[in-house]
């Protein structure tokens, strides 16, 4: 069975990996698609936070990260995505750099790279890291993440994002900035929108009280068109996202 | 006690150090650039304001007690320049693909302290250093463009030549 890697890249803590991760979720869920959820942020956990039955890897022990490799071919699994720690990449990306791309290509496996920039210029210093040594070995999505202005110069304006960009054509999804107060709920009570887009009766689909902020019919009208107008754009790279049939 | 306790600040590291190398070949020169025409050079074609005083203290300091003051060999510092190669001549200049920015960089570019591995081979993106430390150099709307339709020039070039190995 064919399997496509779907992982976040980027040293950078706090540039959006996990947020980018959660909407590519959202989406191959709503496409009817079921991926195995890898977390392999032994710090934070952050997607084990949203989504409980993700696979939680001790990433301390040597060759940890076979265990990606073991899943994309193990012949069970038609998507994985995973979640790389953010602040220190230099260990998953030195991991990468064994990875037999031709071979497992062979085998049918493929591996989509997801960035997330925002206007932080380290964002993007630190991403780029990922292209310079995996090259077209990999397919790219990156999220253009407004959380913290619409101004992305360094990404959009530099000599190297632009040689990034034109050698190696990556799909862009934007996310623009969402309320504070609706994030900030979001974050502690650990939802996601389809958490919230799909509860009812004031819970979450897991029945979780959503509390006066996301449980307004107000607060969901809005947040499904936030997710609406993001899942359009994901529609434009659903080929790269979505398995092969 | 408690003032060196607040430090938490980088120690404070000269502008110059970046262009250490360069300020070396001209007072290698004989007869050597004067202090004065450097710092205006540099102002010009880097807009690195400085003055000449400044740019005679940071070859002094470095002289290691040569009477006429002068910067080390230029062997043990070569390997410190940034993105930059060096001309016919040994100055150091900027990696073709990278034009000449009139905006300055946030800071200038350096290798970092902090090394990224990347594949043995040519590297993926000729303009970057790997590094966490942040080195992108910034373009103006007009240098972009430019910098655009001169990748592009290349990525065709480099098309063909794939084209006609094939062909072979």
């Amino acid at each position: 069975m064919p399997c496509k890697v779907i992982f976040t890249a980027g040293a950078k803590g706090g540039s959006g990996k996990t947020t980018a991760a959660r909407f590519v979720l959202g989406y191959v869920h709503q496409q009817g698609v079921t991926p195995l959820i890898m977390d392999l942020d032994d710090e934070s956990k952050s997607l084990s936070r949203f989504y409980p039955e993700a696979l939680q890897v001790n990433i301390h022990e040597e060759f940890a990260h076979d265990v990606l490799i073991e899943k994309a071919t193990s012949g069970r699994q038609a998507l994985v995505v995973a979640d790389l720690k953010g602040g220190t990449g230099h260990e998953i990306l030195n991991w990468f750099l064994d990875v037999p791309f031709n071979d497992l290509r062979q085998e049918g496996v493929e591996f989509v790279c997801i960035g997330s920039v925002t206007s932080a210029p380290d964002s993007v210093q630190s991403f780029l890291n990922w292209p310079a040594a995996l090259g077209d070995r990999v397919s790219y999505i990156v999220f253009r993440n407004l959380k913290d202005g619409d101004q992305l110069f360094d990404y959009e304006n530099s000599v190297q994002a632009t040689e990034f960009r034109k050698r190696l054509s990556p799909a862009h999804i934007t996310i623009p900035k969402l309320s504070s107060s609706y994030q900030a709920e979001l974050e502690i009570r650990r939802l996601t929108f389809f958490h919230v887009l799909e509860g009812s009766n004031g819970n979450s689909s897991d029945g979780q009280p959503l509390g006066p902020i996301l449980g307004t019919l107000m607060a969901r009208a809005r947040l499904r068109s936030f997710q609406a107008r993001i899942f359009e754009q994901f529609d434009t790279v659903a080929t790269t996202l979505l398995p092969r049939q | 006690m408690a003032v060196i306790r607040t430090m938490t600040t980088k120690p404070y590291q000269s502008k110059l150090v970046e262009i250490e190398v360069e300020i070396a070949r001209m007072r290698t020169r004989r007869p050597p650039v004067p202090y004065r025409r450097i710092a205006s050079d540099l102002r010009e074609r880097l807009g690195i304001k400085v003055d000449p005083a400044t740019i005679f203290r940071f070859v002094k300091v470095r002289s290691k007690g040569r009477r006429v003051y002068a910067l080390p060999p230029l062997k043990s510092r070569q390997n410190r320049s940034d993105n930059r190669t060096q001309d016919a001549r040994g100055i150091a200049v900027q990696s073709p693909l990278i034009p000449h920015s009139t905006e300055r960089t946030a800071r200038p570019p350096r290798v970092a302290a902090q090394s990224v591995p990347t594949t043995k081979k040519e590297p993926f993106l000729k303009t970057f250093i790997p590094g966490n430390q942040y080195n992108l150099t910034r373009l103006s709307p007009e240098e972009k463009e430019a910098f655009e339709q001169e990748l592009e020039r290349q990525l065709e070039l480099d098309r063909q030549q794939t084209e006609s190995r094939k062909g072979d």
